[in-house]
């Protein structure tokens, strides 16, 4: 998919950049790789609901991201961050919502439900939910005969999805939190 | 309030701030006098937050294969003794020595197991991955483990059960990779497995139709195998080289 490897190489290509930042700022190599990978799905999101609008390029863009997060990171954790570290801290990268992933317990329970819902309608759902792909785009790429049938797909992957939700209490409430 | 598709797209459109400031008002304004039309926006609103998280989750997965393509590179870099990387072209010489030896220059025709047997090799095997929390991925390190000692018909099984943070094209791609380096190899299996991968795009695409058509050949199916050796040829995909030389071979039928 084209999606797939844009990212790829948006990935591969900073990674090195973001990951010897945070390396040579305390964190060790599982840290660095967590933070690049969130701040990378951060930058996508953005990307997708149009927060990120090209000013600046995406290198400065991410490596942004990813010392805002490390520097919340590890001031949390009582590391002392010098002034010139917070001085780096660029202009480009202003308040987002900033990605915080579900623990364990909690990824398998959605996917518990995405289990029940089925293949066609979890993709369905991501496609047009979360990366924001249009109905038509949809139907090109999964090869539907027409918009129509995504259309009502869509809506009726949505109803039962709410079914589904709506016999787990417990579920509305982390997701509530999460939101 | 039975749930339309209309009342759906309603909702939709006032999440996603796409009505205009009259149709705003009027929405909220049934919402107040409407409990049912309001819980239906809420339970909307919970199930479009899970999708994202889902959607979250599979991008991860996504990040971490290249972040193992990344950590492949350098570690096959890193263990690649000198003495390897002065002999490596010479060694690609005799392979291709061999190759014309073999069914260059002789108009002898050859079996599809024959060729298969000269060009099968088993390709590298993937990482290890772990979830977010450092928890191992079971089911998917077990088959990684088996692939790597050569335990094909171990990791057939455990690469059809792996985890589901795992995308499918990656497990059915070792599957039938599985399936044809096994002892007795299972061409039928690998070839379903090879059509999976090839159903979609993705990055193993390529590589799943190169050994699809070494399971055609492995098969009996030469005449099928050609025409896919030819597709790769022609498009210089993944052994795009060696393709074009087993199309000048006499394969028996």
């Amino acid at each position: 998919m084209l999606r797939d490897k844009a990212l790829k190489i948006i990935y591969q290509t900073n990674r090195e950049k973001v990951c010897s930042y945070i390396l040579s700022n305390s964190g060790d190599e599982d840290e660095a790789k967590d933070v690049y990978q969130e701040s990378m799905i951060a930058f996508y999101e953005n990307v997708c609901n149009e927060r990120f609008k090209g000013d600046s390029a995406i290198s400065t863009y991410i490596y942004s991201i990813a010392r805002f997060k490390w520097l919340n990171q590890i001031k949390k954790r009582g590391i002392r961050v010098s002034h010139h570290m917070e001085a780096q801290d660029t202009e480009e990268f202003h308040e987002s919502p900033l990605v915080k992933l579900l623990d364990k317990e909690q990824q398998e329970r959605i996917h518990e439900v995405l289990a029940t819902l089925g293949a066609q309608c979890k993709k369905i759902l991501i496609e047009s939910i979360y990366h924001n792909s249009s109905i038509k785009e949809i139907a090109a790429n999964e090869g539907y005969s027409s918009e129509q049938i995504v259309r009502n797909k869509k809506y009726k992957c949505l109803k039962k999805l709410k079914e589904l939700i709506a016999a787990k209490p417990s579920l509305v409430a982390i997701l509530k939190g999460h939101g | 309030m039975a749930e339309s598709n209309e009342t759906e797209i309603e909702i939709e459109r006032y999440i996603l701030e796409s009505m205009s400031e009259e149709e705003r008002l009027a929405f909220e304004e049934r919402m107040t006098s409407d409990p049912a039309l309001k819980k239906a926006y809420e339970t909307t609103l919970v199930a479009r937050q899970l999708i994202k998280e889902a959607g979250r989750l599979e991008l991860r997965t996504t990040l971490e294969t290249f972040e193992n393509e990344v950590s492949d590179k350098v570690v096959t870099s890193r263990i690649m003794p000198l003495w390897v990387k002065r002999i490596l072209p010479i060694a690609a010489l005799i392979v291709v020595f061999i190759g014309v030896y073999l069914f260059g220059n002789f108009n002898k025709t050859y079996s599809g197991d024959e060729v298969f047997s000269t060009y099968y090799e088993v390709y590298n095997p993937p990482s290890t991955v772990r979830n977010d929390d450092g928890s191992k991925l079971l089911n998917w390190e077990t088959a990684v483990d088996a692939y790597k000692n050569g335990d094909y018909k171990k990791a057939f099984t455990f690469f059809g059960t792996s985890e589901d943070v795992i995308p499918d094209y990656i497990k059915d791609f070792y599957l039938g990779v599985s399936a044809l380096s096994a002892e007795s190899p299972n061409y039928e299996w690998a070839i379903l497995s090879f059509d999976e991968v090839i159903a979609t795009d993705n990055d193993y695409k390529q590589q799943a139709l190169w050994y699809k058509a070494l399971a055609l050949l492995g098969k009996g199916e030469s005449d099928t195998a050609m025409i896919l050796f030819e597709t790769i040829a022609e498009h210089g995909w993944y052994n795009h080289e060696k393709a074009a030389e087993i199309r000048k071979v006499k394969i028996e039928n």
